[in-house]
C-alpha cells in the first residue's frame, strides 16, 4: 500500500513540474531562458515519472527496463540542450541582457 | 584481444540482452554473448580503432558514485528553480569554469552532469575550460572551492585516467 501511495506521488509531484515548466516556457521570452527551463522539465519531470513507475511496478523486467531507459536518458538527454543552446551561440545569438551590456 | 575489461563489457551487455528479452534460457544467454562479442569486436576495429574497454574504462564504484549525487543534485537544483520560474524575474548569463581534470572522458561526464542539473547547461568545451549557461543569481566561478557541487564531481571523477 505503501509503495502505491509513494509511486502516485513521484507521478504526481513529475507532472506538477511538467507544468511549471510549462508555464516557464511561456513566461519567458528569452531563447536561453527557455532552454533552461526546458531541460529543466525533461530531467526533474521525466526522472521522477520513471521512479515513479518503477516503484509502481515493483520487482519485475517491466521496471528493470524503465530504469535502463532511465540510464540511457541520463547519458544521452543533455546531448540535445547542449546542441541547440551550442548552435545559438555559435550563430552569434544574443540574450538581451548582452544586447544592453553592449 | 580478450581482456578483464572485455569481459566484463560482454558480461554487462548480455545482462541488458537478458532484460531485453525478458527471458532466461541457454538460447537467450547464448544469442546475447554472441551479439555482445560482435559488437565489441566491430566497435574496436570500425569505430575506435582501439579498444573500447580501455579507452572508457570507469569503475563500478564511480559510476554509482557519479549517478546517485547527480540524482540528488538534480531533485536540489530542480527544487530551488521553481521559485525563479514562478515569479518571473530571471537573467542568464554565461561563464567559463576551469576544471582541474584531465582526463576527457572525466570532463565530458561533469559536462553531462552540469546540463542535466536543472539551471545550468554546457554550452561548449575547449580541452579544461567549460563555458557554462546558469541563471545569473547561480555562483560559478574559476575556484573549485566556492563552486562546491562541481568539485564535488570532480572528486567522484578524478580517478579517472584518460
Amino acid at each position: 500500500m505503501i509503495f502505491l501511495w509513494l509511486g502516485r506521488f513521484f507521478i504526481i509531484f513529475s507532472m506538477i513540474f511538467m507544468l511549471i515548466g510549462i508555464i516557464g516556457l511561456f513566461r519567458f521570452k528569452d531563447f536561453y531562458l527557455r532552454i533552461l527551463i526546458s531541460a529543466k522539465i525533461e530531467t526533474v519531470g521525466l526522472l521522477a515519472m520513471l521512479i515513479g513507475l518503477i516503484i509502481l511496478s515493483g520487482v519485475s523486467f517491466a521496471s528493470l527496463k524503465i530504469l535502463l531507459i532511465g540510464l540511457v536518458l541520463m547519458f544521452t538527454n543533455p546531448l540535445a540542450s547542449h546542441a541547440i543552446a551550442r548552435s545559438a551561440r555559435v550563430n552569434g545569438y544574443l540574450s538581451p541582457w548582452e544586447k544592453i551590456d553592449d | 584481444m580478450i581482456n578483464r575489461g572485455a569481459i566484463k563489457n560482454i558480461c554487462l551487455f548480455t545482462l541488458i540482452w537478458i532484460l531485453l528479452n525478458e527471458k532466461l534460457n541457454g538460447f537467450v544467454v547464448l544469442s546475447g554473448i554472441f551479439f555482445s562479442v560482435i559488437s565489441l569486436y566491430f566497435t574496436d576495429k570500425v569505430l575506435l580503432g582501439k579498444s573500447y574497454s580501455q579507452l572508457f574504462h570507469i569503475p563500478f564504484t564511480t559510476i554509482l558514485a557519479y549517478l546517485i549525487y547527480l540524482i540528488f543534485q538534480i531533485f536540489k537544483s530542480g527544487l530551488t528553480a521553481i521559485p525563479k520560474v514562478i515569479k518571473g524575474d530571471c537573467r542568464v548569463k554565461i561563464v567559463d569554469y576551469h576544471t582541474p581534470l584531465n582526463s576527457q572522458l572525466a570532463i565530458s561526464l561533469l559536462a553531462n552532469a552540469i546540463t542535466l542539473t536543472p539551471g545550468t547547461i554546457t554550452i561548449e568545451k575547449k580541452g579544461n575550460i567549460l563555458s557554462i549557461l546558469c541563471f545569473d543569481d547561480e555562483e560559478i566561478t574559476d575556484d573549485p572551492e566556492l563552486t562546491t557541487t562541481f568539485s564535488k564531481y570532480e572528486q567522484i571523477l578524478g580517478s579517472l585516467k584518460s
